[in-house]
């Protein structure tokens, strides 16, 4: 394995394989059996269902069974909702958490990253410790009360957007906004840092010695740099949306992956539980392998992946 | 060692917090759990009783809020503790041997950053819930398992920090000195290494515990933290947001919760900031 890339990727799956079996390992070993909350069923019908999912075979014939059909993209079948495959439902749920997600992502992104940079501008004047302050206060509560408040003030305050509810458009706007809040207020102060720092090198100062317009001078000199930092928390922001999306969906009865996850684990759906975690572990491995790729491109002094 | 003014509140309003969420049993205040239905929500008095007013089951909501404060700051201390008892070691020895024993251990923390660590948590304490009575057979509450599962989610930005410290100091003259002196390695880290890595040890409590707090209110919301009857921040936080309706206007039931945790957590971040900028300049 010469290639940091290649190395990267082996990881990534040496990673899936490790979650796989924890997961699988984890899931069997809890007690209670996914029929437990349904009336009795006769030996010959629970005999059958263990057939149906192979439960009647060794652990470790189940593990093989369960990593093949992985490899083969084959979740398997719902324990809770009998006849759906779970490869399905993830399927069915991926386009709400993926608006909710990327609208939430776009957004805190966008505005941190100009609300950061305008700041910076005007460091130390009243807008800057302004926006400070907002910040701040955006990361000192948890996202359901700021959902909560959201909802307050939007909905029932001045009756604009529905409080919860799915199928239209303007469903996703309190969602996304509540949502994407702590992860703009986290992006600002990052941006807000880097970019002073930024600001302060000889570097800018000769650049706009030479009469660069400011625009310019921000766009090609202060943002690539100011970004460094920002591109680093990628990773862990897309963890902390994953997290706040399953509260999120909750708050505003999305019928997201969220929402399937917390049911699942509830109900002791070993299945679907076990596919949604995978499918988010894939999900942030490849978003943070992109983020790495990205970092190394905007600050060539990186290293990539030692 | 002079405080400016920020701090001077924060702290103060830190210290006046813990001191009334300890009194909070000997305050002449109604009882936080039982509940007088012919009370039920009534409007803040501010002057007089009910202060906050009461939620939908007439219970003071100033002095669930008391109550509140007592499990959610004891849950963050004690998280935080965990996560601290956890990442410091890790860290001090990754950094302080080095070498494999280093790439091992870092491995094993890029490992566990790569992977959704708060729905493998969320996991753990929904699979524990079915073994509650043998857990509790051995004297381990709900509450002691939360702390583990806390701890777990958040030792890793301290092992990171400890690991860069450790192998800083691993460097520096004394420790060198020690080694020739004839000291053993044990001996070195804990009488050595140890007592250097307190401040930003510290540094790191101040910062991790409004996270923690802030986990509590998450688990909570969704069913998996503290149970109700008991009741912290992210309880009533739940119950404030459960309370909320077009019909009743009871604002207070989400807003006092709401704001008993931004002004806690915004005290913690700040003090937080305040100290790793002392250390670091």
């Amino acid at each position: 394995m010469k290639s940091p890339v290649l190395k990267r990727v082996r990881d990534f799956f040496l990673t899936l394989i490790a979650v796989h079996a924890a997961t699988f390992f984890l899931l069997r070993a809890a007690r209670g059996g996914p029929f437990d909350a349904e009336r009795e069923f006769s030996p010959q019908v629970l005999a059958a269902l263990r057939e149906k999912y192979y439960l009647h075979e060794s652990l470790i014939q189940q593990y093989g069974r369960s990593l093949w059909g992985f490899i083969r993209g084959d979740f398997g079948s719902s324990m809770r909702y009998r006849d759906v495959e779970v490869g399905h439902l993830i399927w069915e749920a991926m386009p709400v958490s993926l608006t909710l997600g990327l609208g939430a992502f776009v957004l805190a992104f966008s505005t941190g990253v100009s609300a950061g940079l305008w700041a910076a501008h005007h460091q130390k004047k009243r807008r800057d410790s302004g926006l400070k302050m907002a910040s701040t206060l955006a990361l000192a509560l948890p996202n359901f009360v700021i959902a909560g408040l959201a909802i307050a003030l939007f909905s029932f305050g001045f009756g604009w957007l529905p409080p919860a509810g799915f199928g239209r458009a303007s469903h996703y706007v309190l969602p996304i906004l509540s949502l994407s809040l702590p992860f703009a207020a986290q992006i600002f102060r990052l941006t807000r840092h880097s970019a002073i720092e930024v600001l302060a090198t000889p570097a800018i100062l000769s650049a706009r010695g030479k009469g660069l317009p400011t625009l310019a001078l921000y766009r090609r000199h202060v943002l690539p740099l100011a970004l460094v930092p920002v591109i680093a928390f990628l990773g862990p922001a897309t963890a902390g949306l994953l997290t706040g999306s399953l509260v999120i969906e909750q708050v505003f009865a999305l019928p997201g992956l969220g929402s399937h996850f917390v049911q699942s684990a509830l109900n002791r759906d070993y299945t679907l539980a076990l596919g949604i975690t995978f499918f988010y572990t894939a999900l942030l491995g490849t978003l943070t392998m992109t983020a790495d790729l990205l970092l190394s491109r905007l600050d060539p002094r990186m290293k990539l992946w030692d | 060692m002079g405080l400016k003014k920020g701090q001077k509140i924060a702290l103060s309003f830190l210290g006046a917090l813990a001191i009334a969420a300890w009194a909070a049993p000997w305050l002449p205040l109604p009882s936080p759990y039982e509940i007088p239905l012919e009370n039920s929500l009534q409007d803040p008095q501010w002057s007089h009783h009910p202060i906050l007013g009461t939620d939908a089951k007439g219970r003071d909501l100033f002095a669930r809020t008391l109550a509140g404060a007592r499990i959610s700051l004891l849950v963050g201390l004690l998280g935080s503790a965990v996560a601290l008892l956890i990442g410091l070691p890790f860290g001090a020895v990754a950094g302080f041997f080095g070498g494999k024993v280093d790439r091992f251990l870092m491995r094993t923390a890029d490992f566990l950053e790569s992977i959704p660590l708060t729905m493998v948590v969320l996991f753990l304490l929904s699979f524990l819930g079915e073994y509650k009575t043998e857990l509790a057979s051995i004297g381990i509450g709900r509450l002691e398992v939360f702390y583990a599962a806390i701890g777990l989610l958040f030792w890793l930005p301290t092992a990171r920090v400890a690991r860069a410290e450790a192998s800083q100091l691993r460097k520096s003259l004394f420790v060198d000195s020690a080694f020739s002196a004839g000291a053993s390695q044990s001996r070195i880290i804990f009488c050595h290494l140890f007592p250097n890595l307190l401040p930003s040890a510290l540094v790191m409590l101040t910062l991790t515990l409004p996270r923690v707090i802030l986990m509590e209110a998450f688990l909570s919301f969704l069913g998996l933290g503290v149970e109700p009857p008991g009741v912290s921040w992210g309880i009533l936080a739940s119950e404030g947001m459960a309370a909320l309706n077009p019909l009743v206007n009871s604002w207070w039931l989400l807003g006092v919760p709401a704001l008993a945790l931004a002004a806690t957590l915004l005290s913690l971040n700040h003090l937080g900031d305040s100290l790793r900028d002392r250390l670091a300049s």
